[in-house]
């Protein structure tokens, strides 16, 4: 995991890997050693929870899909079953499976 | 053939370039150099330099790309620019969070004011629209790159495909 650095009584991991965005976790030990408090930095910071007020709603599914590129489908499935229930909509068998489908594609995709 | 030697920075996108990027696959290893971890600094500089002895006229220009929207007009981090770093910080760290609001200051960098396309921050050579761009694109623009020619990508992709 990215590279580990002992800084005194602090251990800092930067960049962390296999996610989307820019993070860095920050271990902070006692006298002993041990792990005191553990932290978990978010150092890409987009604003998707201003900057969607006051859009169209049915832009969202694919807006969130933008907020990762590896795992897409996972935020626009989220943002359409929300969208279902802002207008208070049941979707048909077979959108559902549609939906299932499309996410099973996306973990193929993934680990192909 | 010559190689190329490509470095990439993700910058304040989501990954989805990047993902079009590797989607190149084995197509990717037949246009670049094994060397590890190229000098991203190094643009107008040390590679210059370096390559300046090579006999491969195409191998001495370094080139800058600007990849996908988020590079090329600021994109979807642009959209929280109308509304200022404190209401986006706001929203996001204090009216949403029930647990110690607070807006971050350790550690993490502070937002610019605005969030701005490279080509206002660096010069760019290319410029690749999309959203993001095929991985067939992303390869046209290397080939070309490799040839010495200035990639036409007009016809290969557009904002927001």
């Amino acid at each position: 995991v990215g590279e580990a650095v002992k800084q005194g009584k602090t251990i800092i991991i930067d960049p962390v890997t296999r996610i989307e965005g820019h993070s860095k976790i920050t271990l902070h030990l006692d006298e002993d050693g041990a792990v005191e408090e553990a932290r978990f930095h978010v150092t890409q910071f987009r604003g998707f929870e201003k900057f969607c007020e006051g859009r169209p709603f049915y832009e969202m599914p694919s807006l969130m899909a933008r907020i990762c590129g590896i795992c897409p489908v996972s935020h626009l499935i989220a943002s359409a079953k929300a969208c279902d229930a802002l207008l208070a909509v049941t979707i048909p068998p077979t959108a559902e499976k549609l939906r299932r489908i499309f996410g099973l594609a996306q973990v193929v995709q993934s680990h192909a | 053939m010559s190689k190329l030697k490509l470095a990439t920075v993700w910058l304040d996108g989501c990954s989805g370039c990047h993902m079009s990027f590797l989607d190149m696959d084995e197509r990717l290893l037949k246009r670049i150099s094994r060397e590890r971890r190229p000098h991203a600094g190094g643009r107008r500089g040390e590679q210059r330099r370096r390559s300046a002895q090579d006999s491969d006229r195409a191998a001495a220009d370094n080139h800058l790309v600007s990849l996908g929207d988020c590079a090329v007009t600021a994109n979807v981090p642009g959209m929280r620019n109308s509304f200022g770093v404190k209401a986006v910080y706001d929203r996001a760290y204090r009216e949403n969070v029930t647990f110690d609001p607070g807006i971050p200051n350790q550690v993490v960098p502070a937002l610019l004011p605005y969030s701005r396309p490279v080509h206002e921050i660096v010069t760019v050579d290319v410029f690749v629209p999309g959203c993001p761009p095929s991985a067939d694109t992303i390869f046209y623009v290397l080939t070309e790159l490799l040839e010495g020619r200035q990639p036409d990508v007009s016809l290969k992709t557009r904002f927001g495909s």
